[in-house]
């Protein structure tokens, strides 16, 4: 895949990229005119401590 | 007085938004106290402290936005802010929102890269899911463990995948900047960079000699650890050795391990192209069985590499023997009483830089609030004492506040309590600009510039900056300059120079005979 007529990275279809995190680093890509998107990540919902217990005591 | 809390269950927002939206509720008249945070249970304390309601379901995937004013009018004002600050965040160019990379990569094609600013406890996983879907990773995130960067890397080499970071600052990958990056001119100088700030004046630097960079590639600070072995940067040196639109290529560091230092010199001298290497402190020896020219610092690196490229050693304002004129010029203006210099620094890279600059070239005893061979430790990061080279982005300063970069509020407190010191003598700053960071980073500084007479007593002070930046960054990198100029702040061209400075401020106190340690 690597032909030398490649740049660093990654480059068929030009950068476009996936932000995972802070907004204001995607709000810098758009403003850099980049194709990107903000992925709605959130954290891991957390077991209710009683659910949590019970699949202790089934498993 | 009027109390209310709202709960937003299952909305997630990062810790800059958050932090920035608290700071605009507390600044406004008649708020007493304001918080906007997730509700963890270090928050939910926080709140119960301060007197502000909080939600007994509330859980720390929840949003909660708390605010206590004087009358209740006052309290819809707030929440009518906090709301449309937090809702215009999250405003999308798109209309399609994903929760997952899996959902992303399913409905549209074509995603080449992911860039993680997470919590450092979910950034791995995230990190490994890119890879396995073909996207190269820039991780900003830190506190991701050595054995999950380790693992993180060994998947990306197996994939041909590049994974920058984890704890990477700067980037420019494909003219774009990422993260705290700098938008450098296009050019064919490649770079990689175990050093964030480094790598990004280096860039700057080139820039500044007319010519520009064709790709940054940061590698995350650890990434020379023998437990890593210089992944990243070995792919990354690879990658640039094969870039047609590569000519000479720039390896930046901090002194590192030396069998992996060793190592990449080597991969360096087989590369094919001309090689430039700066890792900071190291001793010139390391070069001696090598092709690859090393560099003793940032800004010579950078104009070796101009060198290499045009045939001719570039020139760059100011001289050093300008700068040693005024040093020697301004100090003699001082008082007996003022003694210490102190540097206030955001980017770690030219702390390093004038720790090993003052260690080769000056006797001066120094101290830092890192802990370092080249500097005593503050036992109180709050309070300097002699000769102090300050960090400011280090983890003392930024666990509970945003880096410098972005936030400048803890190091102009620092700054105004420097300035009212009477036994300092010179203060030494930095500002780094790029499209991700504060859109203003020199203004507030230099309006404490402005009130250092009241601060100071009329006595005099020097000040001095060197300013990291790239003519496409929006904050005006050439506006800065004038504007700290006429504020009399003595800018110097690289964090080297601005060493250099100190280092002859301090001598010509010293001969005064009123220099200490």
């Amino acid at each position: 895949m690597d032909n030398g007529q490649h740049t660093a990275c990654q480059r068929a279809h030009g950068l476009k990229v996936v932000n995972i995190g802070l907004q204001s680093f995607y709000e810098a890509l758009i403003a850099q005119g980049v194709q990107a998107v903000q992925l709605d990540w959130h954290p891991p919902v957390e077991l209710k401590r009683e659910i949590a217990d019970l699949l202790d005591d089934l498993l | 007085m009027e109390r209310k809390t709202v709960q937003y269950k299952n909305r997630y927002m990062d810790s800059v938004m958050l932090m920035s939206v608290s700071e605009r509720l507390k600044g406004m008249d008649g708020v007493a106290a304001a918080e906007v945070v997730m509700a963890t249970p270090a928050n939910r304390e926080i709140l119960t402290r301060q007197g502000l309601d909080v939600p007994e379901n509330a859980t720390p995937s929840d949003l909660l936005i708390a605010v206590a004013t004087e009358g209740s009018e006052m309290l819809d004002e707030a929440f009518h802010i906090a709301e449309e600050l937090l809702n215009g965040g999250q405003s999308s160019h798109r209309h399609r929102r994903y929760t997952s990379l899996q959902q992303l990569v399913q409905a549209e094609t074509g995603y080449t890269l992911a860039q993680i600013s997470l919590p450092g406890k979910y950034a791995f996983e995230q990190g490994r899911k890119a890879l396995e879907l073909g996207m190269d990773v820039f991780m900003f995130s830190d506190n991701v463990t050595l054995e999950e960067e380790r693992t993180l890397k060994e998947l990306g080499r197996e994939k041909d995948r590049l994974v920058m970071g984890p704890d990477c600052g700067v980037g420019l990958i494909d003219g774009v900047a990422l993260a705290a990056g700098s938008i450098v001119a296009p050019g064919r100088v490649g770079i990689v960079g175990a050093s964030g700030s480094g790598a990004q004046e280096v860039a700057c630097l080139i820039e500044a000699c007319g010519l520009g960079v064709s790709s940054l590639i940061g590698t995350g600070g650890r990434d020379l650890y023998p437990e890593i072995g210089g992944i990243t940067m070995s792919m990354g040196l690879s990658r640039l050795a094969r870039d047609s639109g590569t000519d000479v290529i720039v390896l930046v560091s901090k002194l590192a391990d030396a069998a992996v230092m060793e190592d990449i010199l080597t991969q360096a001298d087989a590369a094919g192209k001309p090689t430039v290497a700066v890792f900071l402190g190291a001793d010139k020896a390391l070069f001696s069985s090598h092709r690859t020219i090393g560099a003793e610092s940032l800004e010579e690196a950078a104009l070796t590499a101009v060198e290499l490229m045009t045939g001719e050693r570039p020139v760059l304002r100011p001289f050093d023997s300008d700068l040693e004129r005024i040093a020697r010029t301004e100090a003699a203006r001082l008082t007996s009483e003022q003694q210490y210099f102190r540097g206030l620094y955001c980017g770690g890279t030219f702390v390093e830089e004038a720790l090993v600059w003052f260690s080769r070239h000056s006797r001066i005893p120094l101290y830092s609030n890192l802990q370092t061979r080249y500097a005593r430790q503050l036992e109180d990061h709050e309070t300097s004492v002699g000769n102090c080279l300050l960090d400011l982005g280090a983890e003392d300063f930024t666990a509970v506040t945003p880096h410098p970069v972005f936030d400048p509020a803890i190091r102009l407190k620092r700054f105004e309590r420097e300035l009212a010191d009477p036994t300092v003598a010179l203060i030494s700053l930095d500002f780094i600009t790029g499209p991700s960071l504060h859109p203003h980073p020199a203004d507030a500084f230099i309006e404490m510039c402005r009130r250092a007479p009241e601060l100071r007593g009329n006595a005099p002070v020097i000040l001095s900056a060197n300013i990291c930046g790239a003519k496409g960054d929006p904050q005006n990198v050439a506006r800065i300059a004038e504007d700290l100029t006429k504020a009399g702040v003595i800018l110097t061209r690289s964090s080297r120079q601005s060493a250099y400075f100190a280092g002859i401020v301090m001598e010509t106190l010293m001969k005064r005979g009123t220099a200490n340690g």
